[in-house]
């Protein structure tokens, strides 16, 4: 169970990116977050994930204060959760099979977890370009390769944002079924998205509208 | 790449001056302590003077001593410059032209003419009859062995007289007193060196090209650091990397382990690399240009052999003296950017 209470991030500016956001998100879950751009969804995310500490308030996770841990164990908070960002902070000299299996390389090596790299490039239609630099690949299949990377260690919480930006619609519907299925296996979802599409093919999913860093009540 | 080059060339430098250092050291210790426990030479206004020979059993009368033995010896100057030895063994020649020598000059070969110039000027021309070992070349590569006779007419040293007195003693311990006794039975002044002075004139002289070495060392290891610093911290790409690992559950020491290997690992096989060069050069190749320089030699004999049981202990110096600096270097730039905040890392791209 992920749950923010009264979460704020505020710039040493002034500028609050985040406002007292409160939001729970149980496992088997979806939680769609839709707003404009700039509204705070990805800062909203960021700090579930760990990146960035609150300025106010607190993410709790199965219980635990993730924005008290020690640096350590929002490390190994980031380890249990897989991350879709914005930017899809790739290596793209690497291959798309590397660069998925990326997040397991500093795990004891496990057979199954490079079977599960390879099954989602499959899966997401990316089998024949596994070997390619990522550099090499094209905007919707960079993201593609991202959301595999995130999948690859079957994550009790999903972050991911704007998964669907860059796909056409066939391959977005893609995207959606696995969301679907990996909430399915008690998974806890929490998407970032503006793309009408996304917003309407989880017709089940939770919905919070964020303005302004504020989530609006309204819309959920 | 330029790690490696860096700390290969740092290890080599350290490595083979070391090496040299140490082995010289050993090496010279060996040969003081088979050579003579007292050399006594004597002198007056002018420095040193030949020594009369019979002097030789008044020695051998002071207690203490077990052995004296008059040397005949000297320096030929010119190139390349020749420490003349008086052999007793050696016959003297028949004629002056078919005169024996022996010699471990580099490149003698046994029948070849050998013409030397005596500090009168006037030449000899002697054959090689027998050319030393090559593994003689430490202590003997400007050595020439020639019948007594022709070392005093190269030497002019006259009749009844010798360089110096070589005196075995029974105790070093009683080296000094001894010394002082055998000051006191001659009837000259007399300069007497014992094991331990020539040790230390040894290691005084060897401290000396020490030093000048470590001066080149020092600025060397410091501008190893630099570089190993800088490549460890592998500038802003390697900060947005860092971030992009802990973004993908990555731990600090996962990241900074990352780090470590990709500076320790080229600086190990470096410093393996140059510590099995420097090995070859000092024992195996005749000492290198390191020992050259840090013994004054104008050129070595590919055969120059010194001992090697000073190794282990100046490799392992040397390693240690590499490595060290490299690993704290390599960490501190490591650990700055693994313990970062990631969203600190990421605003970097």
């Amino acid at each position: 169970m992920i749950a923010c209470e009264a979460v704020s991030v505020v710039l040493a500016t002034g500028v609050a990116l985040v406002s007292e956001v409160s939001l729970t998100c149980a496992p088997g879950e979806i939680v769609i977050l839709v707003g404009a751009s700039g509204s705070g969804k990805s800062t909203l995310l960021s700090v579930v994930a760990g990146l960035r500490r609150p300025t106010s308030g607190q993410v709790v996770v199965d219980g635990q204060p993730v924005s008290r841990f020690t640096a350590h164990h929002r490390d190994l908070h980031r380890r249990r959760t897989g991350v879709l960002p914005q930017h899809l902070h790739l290596f793209e000299e690497l291959s798309a099979l590397e660069n998925v299996l990326l997040p397991t390389l500093p795990l004891s090596p496990d057979p199954a977890r490079s079977s599960r790299a390879r099954a989602l490039l499959e899966e997401l239609e990316l089998g024949r370009v596994g070997a390619r630099p990522v550099r090499t690949l094209s905007g919707g299949e960079q993201q593609r390769v991202a959301f595999a990377r995130a999948l690859v260690l079957a994550p009790p919480m999903l972050l991911l944002d704007e998964p669907t930006a860059h796909q056409d619609d066939f391959r977005a519907g893609a995207l959606v079924r696995r969301i679907e299925r990996e909430a399915a296996r008690g998974a806890a979802v929490l998407v970032a998205a503006h793309d009408p599409r996304l917003v309407a093919a989880l017709p089940r999913a939770r919905r919070y509208e964020m303005r302004a860093g504020r989530l609006s009540e309204s819309a959920e | 790449m330029l790690l490696f080059l860096a700390v290969f060339s740092v290890t080599l430098l350290l490595g083979s001056g070391l090496l040299v250092l140490a082995a010289v050291e050993v090496t010279a210790d060996r040969i003081v302590e088979v050579g003579p426990s007292i050399v006594v030479s004597r002198v007056d206004a002018g420095g040193w003077a030949p020594i009369p020979i019979e002097v030789v059993s008044s020695v051998r009368k002071v207690r203490g001593v077990t052995g004296a033995r008059a040397r005949v010896w000297g320096i030929l100057p010119g190139v390349p410059r020749i420490t003349l030895v008086g052999d007793p063994a050696l016959p003297e020649p028949v004629e002056l032209m078919q005169g024996g020598i022996v010699t471990a000059i580099p490149g003698a070969r046994e029948g070849d003419p050998l013409e030397l110039t005596g500090l009168d000027g006037r030449s000899v021309a002697l054959t090689i009859v027998r050319v030393l070992p090559p593994e003689t070349a430490a202590v003997a590569r400007d050595v020439v062995f020639v019948p007594e006779g022709v070392a005093r007419q190269l030497l002019l040293l006259p009749a009844g007289h010798a360089t110096d007195v070589a005196v075995a003693t029974i105790r070093a311990e009683e080296d000094a007193a001894v010394t002082r006794e055998i000051a006191r039975s001659l009837g000259f002044p007399v300069r007497a060196l014992t094991r331990e002075q020539m040790r230390g004139a040894f290691r005084t002289q060897l401290g000396d090209r020490g030093g000048l070495w470590l001066l080149f060392a020092l600025p060397a290891v410091l501008g190893l650091i630099l570089v190993v610093g800088q490549i460890a911290s592998g500038g802003p790409n390697a900060r947005v990397e860092a971030g992009r690992l802990k973004l993908l559950g990555w731990t600090t020491w996962d990241v900074a382990r990352i780090h470590l290997y990709e500076a320790l690992v080229p600086s190990g096989l470096a410093v393996t690399t140059a510590l099995v060069t420097s090995y070859v050069g000092v024992f195996f190749a005749g000492g290198g240009p390191a020992a050259a320089a840090l013994l004054g030699f104008d050129r070595l004999s590919p055969a120059f052999t010194l001992a090697t049981s000073a190794a282990p202990l100046a490799l392992m110096e040397v390693a240690a003296s590499v490595l060290l600096p490299t690993l704290v270097a390599a960490l501190v730039p490591a650990a700055r950017v693994a313990t970062a905040d990631p969203s600190e890392l990421l605003e970097a791209s």
